[in-house]
């Protein structure tokens, strides 16, 4: 898909009401302090990744594997954040680089999820959120079965315990599992359902797993 | 826009280890690997497919 056409879906009512659910999940979730550094792995066309630096203070870096994806992420960013080329099972950066990495709905695509998944735990040194695609929701039924529709096509889509499982045998602590968007129609009754619905009921489209690194014992 | 920020943190990455930056022709080299990452655009193509052979 056309990088300037998929990052207007952003800009669309329901788009634009996912998007900022999403993001103001991960941040949430995230809990940055002043002046800590961010990657944003699978950053597409960098919605996520504008949205979290305009709500952070530290230096942000993202990186995709979709080189037309970056040059869009780039041009829109206006200088705030740094964008590579980067293949999220084989990142170009040091253990421990980042204070905070997250990674929103992209590990849902890549093959290897799991190599994808240590990665982002390996190059982060405080705090991680990885956001998937949760098989348990309305979005499922209508856009994920038989293969997935439209930009979900070839998305790999996840139950609560099967995310949090991807994490089991790394070095991360005090997981949480939450999810957001509980009905993507993104209407004044999905907005109203949002604001209710209990948060132990992890039934939205998006699913995040955030954790502290170190390890379990300490 | 290019930093010297995220220069100075790009590591290869199939070896992880520190690359040296060729800034006339705008690559960033791994020799134990052999391999040259290309710029392209301000933007590092840190692919190990798409990178050259030294």
């Amino acid at each position: 898909m056309d990088a300037r056409d998929y990052d207007a879906w952003y800009d669309t009512p329901r788009g634009r009401w996912i998007g900022l659910r999403e993001a103001g999940l991960v941040h949430s979730a995230l809990r940055p302090r002043p002046g800590e550094s961010l990657l944003d792995v699978g950053c597409g066309t960098g919605f996520f990744t504008r949205e979290l630096a305009a709500r952070m203070s530290g230096p942000v870096v993202g990186v995709d594997i979709n080189p037309e994806w970056v040059a869009y992420a780039l041009h829109r960013d206006g200088g705030r954040a740094s964008y590579a080329v980067a293949d999220a099972r084989a990142l170009p950066f040091s253990d421990a680089s980042f204070d905070c990495v997250v990674s929103v709905a992209a590990i849902c695509f890549v093959s290897d999820e799991e190599a994808a998944v240590r990665e982002v735990v390996r190059v982060a040194r405080r705090r991680f959120a990885v956001g998937l695609l949760n098989r348990s929701s309305l979005l499922w039924l209508q856009k994920g079965r038989g293969g997935g529709r439209g930009a979900y096509r070839g998305a790999h889509w996840h139950t609560a315990s099967e995310a949090g499982a991807l994490f089991r045998g790394l070095p991360v602590r005090h997981l949480e599992v939450r999810t957001a968007v509980q009905d993507p129609s993104g209407g004044t009754r999905a907005r109203f359902v949002e604001r209710v619905w209990p948060r132990a009921i992890l039934t939205g489209a998006f699913i995040l797993v955030a954790g502290d690194i170190g390890n379990t014992q300490a | 826009m290019l930093s010297e920020e995220l220069l100075r943190i790009l590591v290869c990455p199939q070896c992880k280890g520190e690359l040296e930056y060729d800034r006339k022709n705008e690559k960033l080299i791994c020799r134990p690997c052999g391999l040259k990452y290309d710029i392209r655009d301000n933007i590092p193509i840190m692919l190990v497919d798409e990178a050259e052979k030294l």
